[in-house]
């Protein structure tokens, strides 16, 4: 029995996180998105260590003589002031609290191995065609970094994509479906694709290079009248007339169009701002993309900060998904023109989905893939105490070739 | 219904639990004044109340200020809300059909017929019998039926993974009287070039297990014994002329245990059952002592007993929790997750603290907050399919044969309406949900509907509703348990998984 000679322990809230560092202990409250640093010492380790041991169940039984160290006493109040623990006297057996230390019992029991196996999807993106006529710049770089056009060979069969989404839809019914290119509209069954969406009642995001974006195409049209979404991908230098043009068709359906700015320097940012105000946009997103020499503008825009961490707002279970998996990459396929299935596109194939059945590419990712299951595991972020606290790796990581996009370790 | 409740522990140390935090951890007495004092819109009045709460726990006015403080932060996020449980979510075809497809589990009551005339069977003269019938053993064209049946659907889009290993279980009666069916059986599954594989279980009493044993090693069945301890502890299961069958078990499990060392380790487990001629530790000790194995112990099945054989039935009947308390925490340490106490809690830590998840998909895509009013029945088919020996098909063979959900016809075809099992179940939630309104075992009911005597009446009553007091000794068993401090966390985090 937990009976305990001195009157006196200390719990901590089952919401409070420990992060331990190299010099010191982060606590995170996820209800009140809270963080406080507590720095080492002997006597704050020899605690820490204590509530550490989830066999004390967060609670440790302090001493007179640790009750009377300021620094034990400092810690109490602090605790206290943030609402991350109490003290507690005269107790006949030290009160408990469950440590936030997630379990999945399907890990455990190794059933993902023949279990559910599919419904860990979330998201296919089919590019139908590889081919285009444009020359990007950064067009052989930018899909390894977000959502963008590709070129490459061949194209995909439409019967693959229909069995592909009907496998998985039935399992996943709120699957999210991405369409991209090459330019889309050489695709020779875009029109039966976009029958079978509309007759399915499929929502579809399509996202299309606003260079390849012809108004007057009677196949555009067909995509504005039904319920898909479009994202027009815009890179800099824009040429207004044409994105004049863009804006203006697109102007009647702008509840279902997001535009996605490209944008690798502070000229562009600028350049940016003027063109949100000349056209009047209001749905747009901002998408940094690494060249290889604009690091500084990385630095600057994209690295995170202490102050950004604690704005997350995560809540215990966001922490856990962290923990466990990669929370940008999880539950992505993407299907390329040539058919082979890649977890991410900076990654090997999986296999190809003319010759693959999809659970195996699945389960493929799962044991031995890179992506899924990439958390903070390398140094330095491995040292951090902020890790969990920080996004999943992304794409920029790997286009940087530096696994901490940070301004904390 | 309140979203967070206060539990003193058996030790004295108070907690609050909420609902949809789903969490518990110790407070301060002042935070349970504040939050009376607060329902009645008083809180106000908490500066003159001066000194004590109780006469145990002391206080000044900081302390006072900061609790009362400490009080409104939590209120602002989120505790002490008023809950309401939502409708049941209504069944589909379409959601019965999914399940079917991702089903892994057949369980075949091949005959009802057996050796032995145990005094406690539940197709004895203590139960009323469920199955009015002509028929007692299955064909292999039953069996057949069943999988030509499932078979489409393990390949359809429904089905989560191709992968998936399916178990085949045989149960009786006595399996061992159909041994032939079961070889019959066992082989065509094999033949079968289905993309999945199969496993094989079998539970049996064992008389008749030595002579046909190389069989079961040849094809990796895994074989649960029902053994109730000792001679006298086992003396409940009798031959028709009322001999005991322990010394023929024993010797066959002997005879096994040497010859088939390997497949004895991995293959063979125990279940016994609990009466008064035994006792937990009495079964445990000798099954552990000569078998080397920890046995799955169970209290005999209180649903269905004979009004006029109650009294008998009380005679023979013992709780797992009330058996051999003076060894309680030696025992639990010694048989850990097979002791029903440690189980549960298991089953409590996941259904109610936020740590936990059953699987990927709930801690991936699931949302934070979760109020549901599902009952402890199972959804059609997500355990198992249960085909019982006059050819009904039913979820479980835990469930009344009455409740049956469809039949395999005489011409080996297999009958089940899906639009009316739905209708069925739903029905059947609707006429819960003025029970399950207002009971506090939110996200947490174990109560299988099937179970209730009174399911078919009007207004059936569910012994497990939990009132809000109720809920407050049910989490309280749960603090007292880990506050004793003779379970080791860490073990119960890495050992104990429920799949």
């Amino acid at each position: 029995m937990n009976q305990i000679s001195q009157n006196c322990s200390l719990s901590l809230d089952p919401n409070v996180f420990i992060f331990k560092g190299s010099s010191e202990f982060v606590l995170y409250n996820s209800e009140l998105k809270t963080i406080v640093r507590i720095e080492k010492s002997d006597i704050i380790n020899k605690i820490f260590n204590e509530f550490l041991n989830i066999n004390n169940l967060y609670t440790v039984v302090l001493s007179d003589n640790m009750l009377n160290d300021t620094t034990v006493k400092d810690l109490i109040l602090e605790l206290q002031k943030n609402y991350m623990g109490d003290i507690f006297y005269d107790a006949e057996v030290k009160p408990i609290t469950i440590p936030p230390v997630m379990k999945c019992h399907e890990a455990l029991n190794g059933n993902m191995d023949n279990g559910n196996l599919l419904s860990l999807l979330n998201e296919l993106t089919f590019y139908l065609i590889g081919d285009c006529d444009r020359n990007c710049c950064g067009c052989e770089s930018y899909y390894k970094q977000f959502v963008f056009c590709r070129k490459n060979s061949g194209y995909l069969n439409v019967l693959y994509i229909k069995n592909l989404i009907e496998r998985v839809i039935k399992v996943v019914p709120s699957l999210r479906i991405n369409v991209c290119g090459g330019n889309i509209f050489k695709y020779p069954d875009l029109d039966e694709l976009l029958s079978y969406f509309a007759v399915n009642g499929l929502k579809v995001n399509f996202y299309i290079n606003h260079f390849n974006i012809n108004i007057g195409s009677k196949i555009l049209q067909k995509i504005l009248l039904d319920n898909f979404v479009i994202h027009v991908l815009v890179n800099f230098p824009i040429i207004e007339d044409i994105f004049f043009n863009i804006v203006s068709m697109l102007r009647n359906v702008s509840n279902r169009v997001v535009y996605k700015f490209i944008l690798t320097s502070e000229n562009d940012i600028m350049e940016l701002e003027s063109v949100i105000k000349k056209f009047s946009i209001v749905d747009y997103i901002m998408v940094p993309f690494y060249n290889g020499s604009n690091i500084s503008f990385f630095e600057k825009y994209v690295y995170i900060t202490i102050d950004d961490l604690m704005s997350e707002n995560l809540t215990k279970k966001d922490i856990f998904r962290r923990m466990a998996v990669n929370v940008n990459y999880v539950g992505r396929l993407i299907v390329s023109s040539d058919g082979n299935v890649y977890s991410n596109l900076n990654f090997s194939p999986l296999g190809n989905i003319k010759s693959d059945a999809l659970p195996y590419l699945v389960e493929k990712e799962w044991k031995e893939g890179k992506a899924w299951k990439k958390v903070r595991n390398d140094v330095p972020c491995s040292n951090c105490a902020f890790k969990y606290l920080c996004p999943s790796p992304s794409d920029y990581e790997l286009a940087i070739n530096k696994p901490n996009l940070c301004h904390v370790f | 219904m309140k979203s967070s409740i206060f539990i003193t522990s058996s030790r004295g140390n108070t907690y609050i639990y909420d609902f949809l935090k789903k969490e518990f951890f110790p407070v301060n007495p002042l935070i349970v004044l504040c939050y009376k004092l607060d329902e009645k819109g008083e809180l106000a009045k908490i500066k003159q109340i001066k000194g004590s709460v109780n006469q145990k726990v002391w206080f000044d006015n900081n302390m006072l200020d900061y609790y009362v403080e400490k009080y409104k932060i939590m209120k602002l996020n989120g505790y002490f809300q008023t809950i309401s449980k939502p409708h049941f979510e209504k069944y589909t075809s379409e959601s019965i059909l999914k399940s079917l497809s991702n089903i892994n589990n057949l369980v075949f009551e091949i005959t009802r017929n057996c050796n032995l005339s145990c005094v406690y069977c539940i197709n004895g003269s203590l139960y009323s019998s469920q199955i009015p019938t002509k028929e007692k053993s299955l064909t292999f064209n039953d069996l057949k039926a069943t999988i030509d049946y499932l078979s489409p659907l393990w390949n359809s889009n429904y089905n989560k993974s191709p992968f998936h290993a399916v178990s085949i279980g045989f149960y009786g009666g006595e399996p061992l009287l159909k041994y032939s069916l079961i070889k019959e059986f066992v082989e065509y599954c094999k033949s079968l070039n289905l993309k999945r594989s199969f496993n094989f279980s079998m539970t049996t009493n064992a008389i008749l297990l030595k002579e046909y044993i190389d069989f079961f090693v040849e094809n990796n069945f895994n074989i649960t014994i029902s053994l109730d301890g000792d001679e006298i502890g086992h003396s409940y299961r009798i031959f028709r002329d009322g001999k005991n069958s322990f010394k023929s078990v024993y010797d066959t499990l002997k005879y096994i245990m040497g010859k088939y060392p390997n497949f004895w380790k991995t293959n063979i487990s125990f279940n016994s059952v609990l009466h008064n001629r035994n006792s937990v530790n009495s079964i445990h000790e000798f099954i552990y002592n000569e078998f080397n194995k920890i046995p799955a112990i169970h209290s005999l099945n209180n649903s269905g007993v004979r009004y006029e054989m109650l009294s008998i039935f009380n005679k023979m009947y013992r709780s797992y929790d009330y058996s051999d308390r003076s060894k309680s925490s030696n025992l639990m340490q010694k048989r850990f997750t097979s002791d029903s106490r440690i189980l549960n809690l298991c089953k409590f830590l996941l259904r109610y603290s936020r740590d936990q998840y059953f699987d990927y998909e709930s801690l991936l895509y699931s949302s934070n907050v979760e109020i549901n009013s599902s009952t402890g029945t199972c959804f059609p088919f997500s355990r198992k399919i249960y085909i019982s020996s006059d050819r009904n098909i039913l979820v479980c063979e835990k469930i009344n044969h009455k409740y049956s959900l469809g039949r395999i016809n005489g011409n080996g075809s297999f009958s089940l309406d899906l639009d009316y099992i739905a209708k069925k179940y739903n029905s059947l939630y609707e006429k819960m949900f003025a029970n399950c309104k207002s009971c506090y075992m939110l996200n947490g009911c174990s109560q299988c509907i099937f179970q209730l005597d009174s399911l078919d009446s009007d207004k059936p009553i569910c012994w497990l509703h939990k009132s809000e007091r109720q809920m407050i000794d049910y989490i309280r068993y749960y603090i007292d348990l880990l506050e004793d401090g003779n379970i080791e966390y860490e073990k119960i985090l890495n050992n104990c998984v429920l799949s």
